[in-house]
């Protein structure tokens, strides 16, 4: 071609392209189809329905009211009607929702196959497995709970003791320990806060405010006795080492050092008694020898605390009408028995124990269904006790275990020996409703329904001031191929022959409701808690002495002191972290995947490390990488670090996100009641 | 700066006590919920993480023991005079005259984000990515939000949403929708806190408790002397959260007029 021809043709080629809509139409298109986004998920409406029930996800029993729109749950939110939060929600209880459709959820029964993976299997042949591993293991088989208020534990025991077993566990929890000091001191029920009607209440190390107890009413007697536009009837003050989220809002914060908080009470209980409190008490002169070396002095070198901040808060005891002093650990549990003893001890000394306002001692609960193991022997089985034995031989496993929403090997410190336990266990079955660590590594794994999809209940949870119990009904289908576990035990023991008194889940409820009074039927209507006013009197009551004493014989962690800092936001171990709860993990506790360790400027100086410094935090138990960040809030000498983190199971919003502060942490004994102990650990800051 | 503060007769604003916040997050979860904000999987670096409502932590500035904390929640605070309204070049955004919300259109943000600049309280989001609701998470969205694509700015409003759907019920009911109670509109965060630290209503109705609590001796607004008028304020009996409130000099006290320069 000439080159006059060529340019002619370029020209036309030019001429035609633009004459023609090609251009404009792929303009268009480009900028249609990168700006209309046809996955963006489309509404889909319907009539909407609020039904009241209860969280089973939250440990503190938050009332709640789902949403449904055309079937579907779409939310939770709090219920306004229940007096028990008038309508305040836990961040945990407000996941709820979500949690039922998480990539993380165990929608069919699955079996480990030889290579290690899992495959798909019926619920007939899931079945079929369950019957032949129970008959072949007989008694050797062990259960562990993760729900430590609902009547269905009852249920499992049953099935439990139906077999010749009585090894049954609890996830930790503080309500043991509590239970523990609870009896020891002569309570015959359960130790009750009852908080409404105190006018000044100390709380040692409890992060009442966030995950002690039951955390949506706490907050709702803070809100009620902290009127923004009137005076406070209530004084509320905090003994921890770190403003945590009770500290920030509470009329004083008391510093005290991790793990010392048995001291602390004890300081308190010698100033009480040199003040010429409890003359009349039986035992008082036994005790005032025990708290003789607890001295200001001491308090100040062990417990790090300010002493003008000490006599306020001695003198506010001595002058408050219904003062309450109560007692717990930073992680919401492991920390023993002493300093919830000492606690008591302080109320007997005020003169309150047993009176409004202080604590209160709640019937014991009562068994629904005969072959069940009484509450006090249920919950004094000690798992650590159990696992550390099985792992150093001194034990023989049990053949057969069964988990039901619970994760102990995430759950609990390494030397606890949980994972060597369960190595040594021939076979495991898991109840879970999300793929968690321990359901990780279990022969079968069976998918349970969710709180909002099945019946179930939650019966006076650990901090309650009163009697209580809320019906948790379902709110929709399960979803999947999830089945309420109850109903699949009480399944297998009638396929086993074995008489466990019941016939569904409902009509154990139905059996709960009506051995504390309440109508079943008018409680599944309305969705509120029925309460009542039962409780023991306090004459059997005695000063603790020589356990008390050999209890504060254990070990006080000395140097860097390691504080867990636990918030439900984060989700539970059984859980995961939620998929909305990414947004509340602040910059201070997660940077990207690493943990963060918040330490003040003079612990800083003194380890020689900066802000945003990558160190490691190592323990003889383990370590975890973390970031520095400096916040005055905390005590010198103190790093804290946020649990609830470091899962490797679940879905995208709870893997690879920074590391499991219980990798550091190690178990005790504690000295006298044989409790564990793991929330008082030191730790080191290595550099590099 | 431009414009002048629009005056409606209702006023939804919010009041929040900082005293009785205990930053835990069940307003910003709820929010979420209430909202369709789509999940995200790392939400650490905050400028990138959708937080319609954010939690910030306060410090008095003072070292061990004499250290303070406080939480601060921020949603986006609807200001009088609104600085998003006026960069706006499509009119995406705008002070909406029956109760004073701040509106975002997102069908008709063009993602200019001028809006996030002039944002003096960074209470706005751009949507970098596409929203992603993995496995079955889209069941749980709620039917009175539409959900946002990539491309476009988004922001708390005050749960609108529920202030259309509460005078539709009043409506249904043959009764005033402009008169409704207080109880009737809540945004969810207000509904949610156990503290009862958020507070919600008519800063105009003498029978709404944000009325009283806002001319409150210890109520402050944030950077209040910019002039951009929030309907959000915030309640504390600490001077020294009411300081961090506004860039106060060292010899000037809160509460007091703005000073001439």
């Amino acid at each position: 071609m000439e080159r006059r021809g060529f340019l002619k043709f370029a020209l036309g080629g030019v001429v035609g392209a633009v004459a023609s809509p090609m251009i404009w139409t792929t303009l268009y298109d480009l900028a249609y189809w990168t700006q209309n986004w046809g996955w963006i998920p489309r509404l889909k409406k319907g009539d909407s329905e609020y039904i009241a029930t209860v969280s089973k996800i939250c440990p503190g029993g938050t009332p709640i009211l789902v949403r449904l729109v055309g079937g579907r749950v779409i939310r939770t939110l709090g219920n306004p009607a229940n007096d028990i939060s008038e309508g305040g929600l836990t961040p945990l209880a407000a996941s709820e929702g979500q949690l039922l459709y998480t990539e993380s959820r165990i929608k069919r029964p699955l079996l480990r196959a030889p290579d290690g993976g899992y495959r798909v299997i019926s619920w007939e042949k899931a079945e079929g497995i369950l019957k032949e591993k129970t008959r072949a293991a007989k008694e050797s088989c062990a259960f562990i709970s993760g729900d430590a208020s609902s009547s269905l534990n009852d249920l499992f025991s049953a099935f439990l003791v139906a077999n010749g077993s009585l090894d049954y566990f609890f996830m930790p929890n503080e309500q043991n320990a509590a239970e523990k000091a609870w009896e020891l001191m002569g309570g015959r029920g359960r130790v009750g806060y009852d908080l409404e009607k105190s006018d000044y209440v100390l709380s040692i190390g409890a992060n009442i405010m966030e995950s002690w107890g039951t955390v949506a009413r706490n907050r709702k007697i803070f809100k009620n006795t902290h009127p923004t536009d009137a005076e406070r009837t209530m004084t509320l003050v905090f003994a921890g080492a770190m403003q945590n989220n009770t500290a920030v809002v509470s009329d004083l914060w008391l510093p005290t050092l991790p793990g010392t908080e048995a001291i602390l009470g004890m300081g308190i209980c010698r100033e009480l008694v040199s003040r010429g409190m409890g003359k009349s008490l039986k035992g008082i002169e036994e005790f005032t020898k025990i708290v003789q070396p607890y001295t200001l002095e001491m308090l100040k070198l062990e417990c790090g605390i300010l002493p003008d901040r000490f006599h306020t808060i001695i003198e506010g005891l001595l002058q408050a009408k219904r003062p309450l002093v109560l007692a717990g650990s930073s992680m919401g549990h492991g920390g023993g028995a002493a300093p919830i003893m000492a606690a008591i001890a302080a109320n007997m000394l005020l003169g309150r124990l047993g009176q409004d306002g202080n604590m209160i001692d709640l019937p014991l609960p009562r068994k629904c269904l005969a072959l069940a193991q009484a509450y006090r022997r249920a919950h004094a089985n000690d798992l650590v006790d159990f696992s550390q034995k099985i792992a150093e031989g001194k034990k023989t496993a049990p053949k057969l275990l069964f988990l039901y929403e619970a994760n102990p090997l995430y759950a609990w410190p390494k030397n606890a020996r949980i994972q060597e336990c369960l190595d040594a266990i021939d076979y495991k079955i898991s109840f879970s409703g999300f793929w968690d660590e321990t359901s990780a590594q279990c022969d079968l794994v069976l998918p349970s329904a969710l709180g909002l999809e099945r019946f179930d209940d939650v019966y006076t949870p650990y901090g309650s001031g009163f009697e209580n119990w809320t019906l948790a009904k379902p709110v929709a289908e399960p979803r999947y191929q999830a089945r309420p576990a109850g109903e699949v035990i009480i399944a297998l023991a009638e396929e086993l022959g074995l008489n466990l008194g019941v016939s569904d889940v409902p009509s154990l409820l139905i059996s709960r409701a009506k051995d504390i009074g309440a109508d079943f039927q008018e409680y599944l209507e309305n969705g509120l808690t029925y309460r009542t006013s039962a409780r023991y009197d306090n004459d059997w009551f005695h000063l603790p002495s020589g356990i008390l004493r050999e209890a504060m014989t254990s070990k006080i962690e000395t140097g860097i002191r390691l504080l867990p800092h636990v918030v439900y936001g984060i989700g539970s171990p059984s859980t995961g972290i939620p998929p909305y709860a990414n947004r509340i993990i602040a910059d201070y506790q997660l940077k990207q995947n690493l943990t963060v360790a918040q330490m003040n400027t003079e612990t800083a100086r003194k380890l020689d490390v900066v802000h945003g410094e990558k160190v490691k935090l190592e323990t003889d138990n383990g370590s975890i990488d973390v970031v520095i960040a400096l916040f005055e809030g905390i005590m010198t000498g103190v790093v804290s670090v946020t649990a609830g983190l470091g899962h490797t199971e679940f879905d995208r919003y709870s893997i690879n996100k920074g590391d499991n502060i219980l990798n550091l942490t190690h178990v005790h004994i504690e000295a006298g009641t044989g409790l564990p102990i793991w929330s008082d650990s030191g730790v080191k800051v290595v550099k590099g | 700066m431009a414009g002048e503060i629009k005056e409606f007769e209702r006023k939804w604003g919010m009041v929040i006590d900082l005293d009785k916040c205990t930053g835990c997050g069940a307003c910003v979860m709820s929010c979420q919920a209430e909202n369709n904000v789509a999940p995200q999987d790392d939400a650490t670096n905050k400028l990138r993480a959708h937080t319609w409502l954010f939690i910030y932590r306060l410090s008095n500035g003072k070292q061990y023991p004499e250290h303070s904390t406080v939480y601060l929640p921020r949603p986006c605070m609807q200001c009088g005079k609104p600085t998003c309204v006026e960069v706006c070049p499509v009119i995406a955004t705008e002070k909406g005259e029956d109760g004073g919300i701040v509106s975002q259109v997102t069908p008709r943000c063009i993602g200019c984000r001028y809006c996030m600049a002039s944002c003096p309280y960074h209470a706005r989001y751009f949507n970098w990515f596409d929203p992603h609701w993995p496995g079955d998470l889209a069941e749980a969205l709620s039917p009175d939000v539409s959900t946002r694509p990539r491309g476009v700015v988004e922001k708390c409003t005050f749960c609108h949403h529920r202030w259309m759907l509460a005078k539709d019920k009043a409506i249904a009911n043959n009764e005033d929708p402009l008169a409704i109670a207080e109880s009737e509109y809540q945004t969810s965060c207000a509904e949610t806190c156990p503290n009862g630290a958020i507070y919600f209503g008519d800063l105009k109705n003498p029978d709404h408790k944000v009325h009283q609590l806002s001319q409150s001796p210890f109520a402050f607004r944030l950077l209040e002397r910019l002039g951009t008028e929030p309907q959000v304020y915030y309640l504390s009996k600490r001077e020294w959260v009411r300081r961090l409130g506004d860039n106060y000099l060292d010899d000037e006290k809160t509460g007091q007029p703005l000073r001439k320069l």
